[in-house]
């Protein structure tokens, strides 16, 4: 599950037992003291934590922020993080940083650009890292002459950087709403063999044809029925509750990560048995 | 099309309010002066504006809600519309070159005491203290902790002459601050200029040492000049109490001393030291 300031209380008080690790936002923690991080110092001792990064500005025109990337790889060095993960966008330009995820044009010209920077950041770190799916908008442009979609250019990145891929399962359903395209191939031209977790959201119906990504609510049937989907396409090694909006009491994303348990649980019937049958 | 071209055409997006202008008055040649292909703009033609503008709405709105939680005395005392303004201006000269989302709090507070000239300043003429004593408060809560291991001396067990030998501990998260208003009263029932008077009001903000959360307690002469003392070199109640006597031209020894025990008893119950070292 995603680790908001709002459940530390319930938390520390009684971790549910469906929780069995977090993923955190690094730049709320990381050079801080105080009551927030000795709160999330005594989490991060009873379970373990992910980092999970929205400024690395991976797919950026300027230079990597190495000093940002130091304090990073302390924080992960002082808390024992087992992976690292940002997303496929660029969030800063001519040294501006936003605070949102900005689209990249699917191109042969960005593939090589973002992936030389993972690997960089790969190699500053020293932890396994994996790259997120982001929802976008308004494209970055039209795709190129050799028409690369969405899925084989994230496909394409995977390959070239040799980072795991961090599927939000979420962010492709609203894709594939805003932009229309069929959620289900798209998964099946992703690579699945190199998951290194899943996300899983709610989102926000502006229109018929335009979902706002919030993360501010519920996750809907069709969001569930796409990880089913995916379930039963490859055995997923984890998936998480992402939350950051209209933050609920923590009862309610418990149910929510119940309902992933049992999917995954079906699931992984399901794949027994064809391992059983073609043994 | 091209990265530069992508990122030069997001950048001002986010980052100049005429773009999402210029994209509802004629989105054809306002994305000429972005991409050269035909076909790139073509394709961008056909989404709406809307759906351009939500970039620029996340970052803005991201920023509203991150400023109102943090200066949420000043946000009370403003209307929406008042507020929206302020944070527009702030955000049209804003260059934050920080990963680090938070900072825009410190940003903000900054460009209200050294940039802003708007009409805010006649309503709230205190408006640029109080920014700064809310940021003051985020800045403690958040500051990194020090490692600093002390084993502390209760004063109750020795002497009192061994007792004056004794090192106060200042709490490393202790400011000073004299405000020409008193900007730990401003709320709502208690803003308007006629009532919230000028004059010199001096603060003790800390954060807790164990509870961690803020807390403040008005100074005085006695209390501001003790712990500005404490700030220095440690050195021994007695070594500070002579130095104050003689800075400030006490001749009422007993009485000071008196008061200054007393004072510093008060700080430690308080949080304000953290205890007392050989």
């Amino acid at each position: 599950m995603g680790l908001r300031r709002e459940h530390f209380g319930s938390l520390l008080n009684a971790l549910p037992a469906e929780i069995s690790w977090f993923e955190i936002a690094p730049e709320n923690y990381m050079e801080i003291g105080g009551k927030v991080y000795r709160d999330f110092c005594q989490l991060a001792e009873k379970i373990p934590v992910v980092a999970h990064s929205v400024s690395l500005s991976l797919g950026s025109l300027d230079p990597l922020n190495r000093n940002f990337l130091k304090q990073l790889k302390n924080f992960i060095r002082t808390h024992h993080l087992p992976l690292a993960s940002d997303h496929i966008c660029f969030s800063s330009y001519q040294q501006v940083q936003f605070d949102d995820l900005l689209p990249l044009p699917f191109t042969e010209e960005a593939v090589k650009h973002i992936s030389k920077r993972i690997r960089q950041v790969q190699e500053i770190l020293e932890v396994p890292f994996a790259v997120e799916n982001a929802s976008y908008y308004a494209p970055a442009g039209a795709p190129d002459p050799a028409y690369i979609k969405e899925e084989a250019f994230i496909s394409a990145i995977i390959k070239e950087s040799g980072a795991l891929l961090l599927l939000d399962v979420n962010n492709i359903y609203v894709n594939s709403v805003n932009h229309r395209f069929d959620p289900y191939a798209y998964l099946k031209a992703l690579p699945l063999d190199r998951i290194a977790y899943v996300h899983m959201a709610g989102h926000r119906r502006k229109k018929k044809d335009f979902i706002l990504d919030t993360h501010g609510a519920g996750i809907i049937h069709p969001v569930w029925r796409l990880l089913d989907e995916l379930a039963r396409m490859t055995e997923l090694p984890a998936v998480m509750i992402e939350r950051d909006d209209n933050i609920p009491p923590l009862k309610e994303l418990v149910t929510e990560l119940n309902q992933v348990y049992s999917i995954l649980k079906r699931n992984q019937k399901y794949h027994e048995s064809l391992s059983h049958v073609a043994s | 099309m091209s990265l530069a071209e992508t990122q030069n055409f997001f950048f001002d997006l986010c980052a100049k309010p005429d773009v999402i202008v210029s994209l509802k008055k004629n989105k054809e040649n306002t994305l000429k002066k972005y991409f050269r292909s035909g076909w790139d703009r073509e394709f961008l033609g056909r989404y709406d504006t809307e759906r351009f503008q939500t970039y620029r709405n996340h970052i803005s709105f991201g920023i509203l809600g991150g400023m109102a939680s943090a200066f949420p005395v000043l946000r009370s005392l403003v209307s929406d519309q008042e507020w929206n303004e302020v944070l527009n201006q702030f955000y049209l000269k804003r260059l934050t070159r920080s990963p680090i989302a938070r900072h825009v709090f410190s940003e903000f507070s900054e460009y209200l005491q050294k940039t802003y000239r708007g009409i805010l300043l006649k309503k709230l003429p205190y408006l640029r203290d109080l920014a700064e004593y809310e940021n003051l408060d985020l800045k403690l809560y958040f500051a990194k902790d020090t490692a600093n291991q002390f084993h502390f001396i209760d004063p109750s067990f020795v002497s009192p002459e061994e007792a004056l030998q004794l090192k106060p501990v200042l709490n490393p998260f202790v400011e000073l601050r004299t405000y020409p208003w008193p900007v730990h009263k401003i709320c709502r029932e208690f803003c308007s200029p006629k009532k919230v008077k000028n004059g010199k009001y001096s603060l003790i903000i800390f954060r807790h040492p164990q509870e961690l959360d803020i807390r403040f307690m008005e100074g005085n002469l006695l209390t501001m000049n003790l712990i500005e003392a404490l700030r220095q070199k440690p050195a021994s109640i007695q070594e500070i109490f002579q130095a104050l006597t003689k800075k400030n031209k006490i001749h009422d020894l007993q009485t000071f001393y008196q008061e200054g025990i007393a004072v510093l008893g008060l700080f430690l119950k308080k949080g304000i030291i953290l205890g007392y070292q050989l």
